[in-house]
């Protein structure tokens, strides 16, 4: 995508009322911005199209600062966009990256649990991640507080990728303690946000950032999670997605994960091992079918 | 290998049923109807200016609901740029039709009037493309149950490109006389208003086929049109089920008043 085809896409993506599901859908149908974005204009003045032009070169601007920092902006026209977030239907119209995008992605895995863990949630999610992370299998969490930090730290003390897919804009750290961490991750492994440099944190974009997280990754692995979770949602919407979910054993005293767990593609996991052992046939891509 | 029960078991978790037969429920294409209708406004249309040379059943495997899953999945299959993704998505979406067949294609051949299927066909893709249409992959290839029994019987017509979803007589024709084969299975991946579906059928009829059953992957459902949203909440409390198709499902007690 060109620099004039990425300002009109940020110009359309801040006009208000715009609706990003709509905005991915149109740039898919239309194959460009610019034939996307006219189908979505009413007939306009001058005065119009004078402040159009106005936001055009201020978003012209942005994306060249944002990318003196480091950030990149990917679309979903754009060959670079992860191909298993296109297999979902909640895949956003763009990402902003900081890092280095990797093929061994494709078959990384998504640890997520409780922002305020138990020691046991703790362990389960450091040995879970190094095993993952020494096994060459990439480890994806939220950079949130609790297991999304064990997880990523694990996987980069074990000398392995992680990516944090944040729940803010990509130039903001939440919780602020996490902010070398981001750095870390940004510098070893990439950062990942669906959302408008500048944006805040807010009650909504955290559940938006789990369905990219679940897109993003082969699987997901929840470690421990309360019935009010995020990571319980997380679950739900990767079996929306048709990806694998896999529960550690300790979740079943919780009653929506003893639900879970009689639904098809969830496994529950007892260590790192199991979860190794499901992601081999997960990851093995057929291009024949057989009956059984 | 990719075994069809490990593709089509996550998809329990996702699949929106149509509901049984009954009230508010179109009797041709199983969409939501105001009460007082037995069929939708454009099954109306086609059955006043068609009426037998319709198909002669259709069957949705799955409502195909508007920002959800299967639709996103029955559009990336076919368009996505990257092909790693449509071959991905047309793995899948092969299994999912072998599963529906295995287990319901008596039931459609049946409601048809017929005991089997002699021929399998899809309708053709009207946008242009390089490769083969990946649902002729699916049904000539990929799936056991259909690819000894596919044939490539219908093409585009001199109204092919005619813009819109109209019931066309000449927006398909047959390759062939179809009069040695008395019952065809059409399947096509998305059942909009049947525009496309039963232009093939109408083709298929003319050219001598004497019974024309459609199987759809995906009904497509908007759920903010008429009362969409009632019958979408009663299919997702029904759960969806590779057990039972909606030829086999009882009317519930509150849609069998009248």
């Amino acid at each position: 995508m060109t620099r004039e085809e990425q300002a009109a896409l940020v110009a359309w993506l801040r006009r208000p009322g715009v609706v990003w599901s709509e905005v991915t859908e149109q740039l898919e149908e239309c194959g460009s911005v610019q034939k996307a974005a006219a189908g979505q204009e009413p007939a306009q003045g001058s005065l119009f199209e004078a402040a159009r032009t106005d936001g055009l070169d201020e978003a012209a601007r942005d994306i060249e600062r944002w990318e003196r920092t480091g950030i990149q902006l990917v679309s979903v026209l754009d060959a670079e966009y992860p191909s298993n977030l296109r297999m979902i239907y909640q895949h956003p119209p763009v990402l902003f990256m900081q890092g280095a995008a990797d093929e061994r992605d494709a078959t990384s895995v998504a640890v997520v649990g409780t922002r305020h863990p138990a020691p046991r949630g703790i362990d389960q999610a450091r040995q879970l991640a190094a095993a993952l992370a020494t096994d060459g299998i990439p480890v994806i969490s939220g950079l949130a507080a609790g297991i999304d930090t064990a997880a990523h730290t694990a996987a980069l003390t074990a000398g392995g990728r992680t990516v944090a897919v944040i729940g803010t804009g990509i130039d903001r750290v939440y919780p602020p303690q996490n902010a070398g961490l981001q750095e870390e991750i940004a510098a070893k492994g990439l950062v990942i946000s669906q959302f408008l440099p500048g944006s805040p944190p807010t009650k909504a974009s955290f559940p938006m950032r789990n369905a990219v997280m679940s897109g993003y990754a082969l699987a997901t692995v929840v470690v421990e999670a309360s019935d009010h979770s995020g990571s319980r949602i997380q679950a739900r919407l990767a079996l929306q997605h048709g990806r694998h979910v896999f529960l550690m054993c300790s979740l079943l005293e919780h009653e929506w994960a003893r639900d879970y767990a009689a639904r098809p593609g969830v496994t529950v996991v007892e260590a790192a091992a199991d979860v190794l052992a499901g992601l081999q046939r997960l990851a093995s891509e057929s291009t024949d079918l057989i009956w059984a | 290998m990719a075994s069809v029960f490990e593709l089509s078991e996550p998809y329990r978790n996702h699949l929106v049923p149509v509901l049984p037969p009954g009230r508010g429920v179109c009797a041709v294409c199983w969409s939501s109807v105001d009460p007082g209708y037995r069929l939708c406004y454009p099954c109306r249309i086609a059955r006043d200016g068609f009426g037998s040379r319709l198909a002669e059943v259709v069957v949705p495997i799955a409502l195909a609901v508007k920002r959800q899953q299967l639709v996103h999945e029955l559009w990336h299959y076919k368009y996505d740029p990257d092909r790693r993704v449509r071959q991905r998505l047309e793995i899948r979406l092969a299994a999912v039709l072998w599963r529906f067949l295995a287990q319901h294609e008596t039931h459609v051949a049946k409601a048809a009037g017929v005991p089997r299927f002699d021929i399998v066909t899809t309708v053709p893709g009207t946008r242009p493309r390089d490769d083969d249409h990946p649902l002729v992959r699916i049904v000539g290839t990929l799936v056991g149950q259909t690819r000894d029994r596919y044939q490539p019987v219908l093409t585009l017509g001199p109204d092919a490109s005619v813009e819109g979803r109209a019931v066309l007589v000449n927006r398909y024709r047959a390759t062939q006389a179809m009069t040695g084969h008395p019952a065809v299975l059409l399947v096509d991946d998305t059942w909009t208003t049947g525009g496309h579906a039963q232009s093939a059928a109408i083709a298929l009829h003319d050219a001598g086929a004497a019974r024309v059953a459609v199987v759809v992957l995906g009904r497509h459902f908007g759920r903010d049109y008429g009362s969409g949203e009632t019958y979408y909440q009663q299919a997702k409390a029904r759960k969806f089920t590779w057990d039972t198709c909606c030829l086999e499902m009882d009317p519930p007690a509150d849609m069998t008043s009248t």
